[in-house]
């Protein structure tokens, strides 16, 4: 069953169209890895999907369009975990239970008993209890990034957004926060974009590779990943070949160097 | 490390405290010699009289313009801080100051040359709204612009906004006659003393108001800081906030600046102190800037009045300079740590 559909969506900046007449779906408890070169609208995908960039088309969250719904409606049905958002001198408790503000009026500001045991439960599921009473700026780049999912799914959506969640990350922390998505996507849809496709690979359920605007494949990563196809949206050669230990596509790059002096061996052979 | 609710209570206190001792000593001391005990006894015995008349009609409505022209400052400069999520904001630096002097200016010379009778606040206003509106034009781009260098943008026009209204400023005044001159330069240099008895309650009434509609809002605010993008992914309505906070800021500062001219620092000094001292929860941060502000500006204006008694200094003059010096001191302390 499909949670968000995508029909002919044309978005941008003013007069420039980034967008270009994009349709796909996300499948509920799947994980949509969305891959793309710089400039491809990525970004702007996510904008538009969380409702902050006006667009034409259709967006629609399980059968409504997202144009249909009120701001907080939107907010409890889709969380986003942003690429670099400000860092304030806050505390991690507040910040994380600012993920509740949706389910509040202008005059019901408290958290409920059973808010602040969510924000509880969540931090010590993700193993960040110990940071509940420190500053986010105190924080390393893997518990900033961490606290941003907790604060993510303390907004309770059906549908996480996140952007570049491994972006200036180590690859211990790159995998950590990787691994949480296996274990959520249980209880919530996720769509993730990623820069390193062999990291999308191993994680996601399907690819949806966008070109200059456009969608180029969505599929499961096996048929999304083909050489040639990644040859031809990012431009550079590649070797895919199937990864024996998870059976997932696994790409490398060929160096141009590397590959004019294979060909130049290959004609002194001949 | 965060910090616990009796902490921010403690400062709170401390911050009443500072405020209450202040007024005190505002209410009690000036060039009529009428001390702390004088002051006291005549308040608690309600005789007719001059020494009566000086507290209740000189003193009691400074001390008040003071506290609610120092809240209204530094709520205004908090609020803006927090929805540009830039500590650098303030209604002077976002030229909202300058366009309400500018109205005050046209309402002097020119209202008095048309037979306008407006009274000063509605100047002031409308010149503060004029110049809120042309950045809020401009702040309506982002949304469809990928422009990082929007809040540079911003606040560029808003210095540009300030010398243009100082400018204009300056025409008005090259235009003025001799006894609107006076009354003009008397307000660029801010003062307490010019407070007019009509307009202090509605100044009053403003800045508790503003206060409340701030502190409902404390949310909001807060979410703010983590950029527009990220309060909007939250779910607040991000366009509606912002007019909301561009109206309580505006009506802010063109209620006090037609209350007390032109106070410079109040609304950069008194929230970034607050801030380094309780951090960003707004849930604290707006009832204490604004009694903080309060205190602060009366403490200044007591300056003001001690400072070369039996003569006076104009309260902007000491704004300036302590603000100057506090917030350099800050900035210091920022970058030594």
């Amino acid at each position: 069953m499909n949670l968000v559909d995508v029909r002919h969506l044309f978005a941008g900046y003013g007069e420039r169209m980034v967008l270009k007449d994009v349709s796909f779906d996300v499948q509920c408890h799947e994980v949509l890895g969305v891959l793309g070169p710089n400039g491809s609208g990525k970004s702007t995908l996510v904008r538009v999907l969380s409702g902050f960039l006006p667009f034409d088309g259709e967006v629609l969250f399980e059968k409504r369009s997202i144009r249909e719904l009120e701001r907080r409606e939107v907010a409890r049905f889709v969380a986003v975990v942003s690429q670099s958002p400000l860092r304030p001198t806050m505390g991690v408790w507040e910040y994380l239970s600012m993920g509740r503000y949706a389910y509040h009026g202008v005059w019901d500001f408290r958290l409920s008993q059973r808010e602040r045991e969510l924000v509880e439960e969540m931090s010590e599921r993700f193993g960040i209890t110990h940071l509940l009473y420190r500053l986010l700026t105190e924080l390393s780049g893997g518990e900033f990034q961490l606290a941003q999912i907790v604060k993510a799914l303390i907004q309770q959506p059906r549908f996480l957004i996140m952007d570049e969640p491994t972006a200036h990350l180590d690859i211990h922390h790159q995998v950590m926060i990787l691994d949480w998505l296996e274990k959520i996507k249980a209880e919530v849809t996720v769509l993730v974009v990623l820069h390193d496709i062999n990291l999308a690979a191993l994680y996601c359920d399907r690819i949806l590779l966008l070109k200059e605007g456009g969608v180029e494949v969505v599929d499961a990563p096996e048929k999304a990943l083909r050489y040639e196809r990644i040859e031809k949206v990012f431009g550079v050669p590649v070797v895919v070949f199937d990864d024996p230990v998870a059976h997932r596509p696994h790409a490398y790059l060929v160096p141009k160097r590397i590959l004019q002096q294979n060909t130049e061996e290959g004609k002194n052979n001949e | 490390m965060a910090r616990n609710r009796l902490f921010f209570l403690g400062i709170l206190g401390l911050t009443i405290s500072f405020t209450v001792v202040v007024s005190v000593l505002s209410l009690a001391l000036g060039p009529s010699g009428i001390d702390v005990v004088e002051a006291f006894r005549l308040w608690m015995e309600g005789k007719e009289g001059l020494g009566r008349d000086i507290l209740v009609k000189i003193r009691f409505p400074r001390w008040l313009l003071g506290l609610s022209v120092g809240g209204a400052l530094s709520l205004a400069g908090l609020i803006l801080q927090s929805l540009f999520a830039n500590p650098l904001v303030e209604p002077y630096t976002l030229g909202i100051s300058g366009g309400a002097t500018l109205g005050v200016c046209i309402g002097i010379v020119v209202g008095k040359w048309m037979g306008w009778q407006f009274p000063l606040f509605v100047w002031s206003l409308g010149g503060g709204f004029l110049f809120m509106g042309i950045l809020y034009l401009l702040s309506r781009r982002r949304r469809n612009s990928l422009a990082t260098i929007y809040l540079s943008e911003m606040l560029l026009l808003g210095l540009m906004l300030s010398f243009l209204s100082s400018g204009m400023v300056m025409f008005f005044l090259a235009l003025a006659r001799a006894a609107d001159l006076h009354q003009i330069i008397s307000w660029t240099m801010g003062s307490l003393e010019q407070g007019r008895p009509v307009l202090l309650p509605w100044i009053g009434s403003v800045s508790v108001v503003g206060c409340v509609v701030a502190w409902l809002l404390h949310r909001e605010l807060n979410a703010f800081l983590l950029g527009e993008e990220e309060a909007f992914f939250l779910g607040v309505s991000v366009e509606v906030m912002k007019r909301v906070f561009f109206v309580l800021a505006v009506v802010l500062t063109a209620f006090a600046i037609a209350g007390a001219g032109v106070i410079g620092f109040v609304g950069l000094l008194v929230p970034n102190l607050y801030r380094k001292v309780v951090g960003t929860n707004h849930r604290w941060l707006v009832p204490l800037t604004f009694v903080g502000g309060g205190g602060f500006l009366v403490g200044c204006d007591l300056l003001a009045r001690v400072v070369i008694a039996p003569l006076e200094l104009p309260v902007g003059v000491i704004t300036g300079i302590l603000g100057g010096v506090l917030f350099m001191g800050i900035l210091l302390g920022e970058k030594r740590q």
